[in-house]
């Protein structure tokens, strides 16, 4: 069984600002960084066939990689944020969604934290491009 | 009833919210890759969603799944 400390750290926060960068680039198309949310769906992935690697049979198992390998590549994600209709209307209809629930079911402290990492992290790629 | 069709019943009743998304995510998938690469990855993510939820949810058990199913008949 998931220990809760693997959880929290290892599972809720990378799930959480997952949710928060799709939320952002779907919101601002600027802000889109494709690497970022690879990042964190590639920790989602690691830690969720980890452990579901101890209940899942074989087959399940190479069907779970298959479709987490799918939906965390870079091709997969760089095509979700073109901008081109049909696509972005249903994006942004699955960013507003994400929008109210992360706003009715995400405790207040919860959300202050990822905010606060996502705008360090902002931050710090303002500082690297800043050249003056 | 398969893994899928018992997830999707599952999501519906007490997750409705998790239900939409996943739909959302189906119309995504689909416009980028087609409808049986939508409908086939929203299949994949309810078969482990029951396994998950039988695995990690304490209000719902294995049993109570099994009665929602019976009582509907399937």
């Amino acid at each position: 069984m998931i220990t809760e400390e693997v959880y929290i750290h290892s599972l809720k926060l990378p799930i959480l600002r997952a949710w928060s960068c799709y939320v952002d680039f779907c919101e601002m198309p600027f802000a889109v960084d494709v690497p970022i949310l690879k990042g964190l769906m590639d920790e989602i992935a690691h830690h969720v066939l980890a452990e579901m690697s101890k209940h899942l049979s074989q087959k399940n198992l190479v069907m779970l990689t298959e479709t987490l390998d799918y939906l965390c590549s870079e091709d997969t994600l760089t095509r979700v944020f073109k901008e081109e209709e049909p696509l972005t209307s249903t994006r942004n209809a699955s960013a507003a969604l994400l929008r109210k629930y992360w706003d009715a079911h995400i405790p207040k402290m919860e959300r202050e934290r990822v905010h606060s990492i996502q705008a360090e992290n902002s931050y710090q790629g303002e500082k690297k491009n800043d050249w003056t | 009833m398969t893994n899928s069709k018992v997830g999707r019943k599952l999501l519906e009743e007490i997750a409705p919210e998790a239900f939409s998304l996943l739909n959302s995510m189906r119309d995504v998938v689909t416009i980028l890759d087609g409808r049986p690469k939508g409908t086939e990855m929203k299949k994949n993510l309810l078969k482990i969603a029951v396994k998950i939820l039988n695995l990690y949810n304490s209000t719902i058990s294995p049993l109570q799944i099994q009665t929602t199913c019976s009582d509907n008949g399937q």
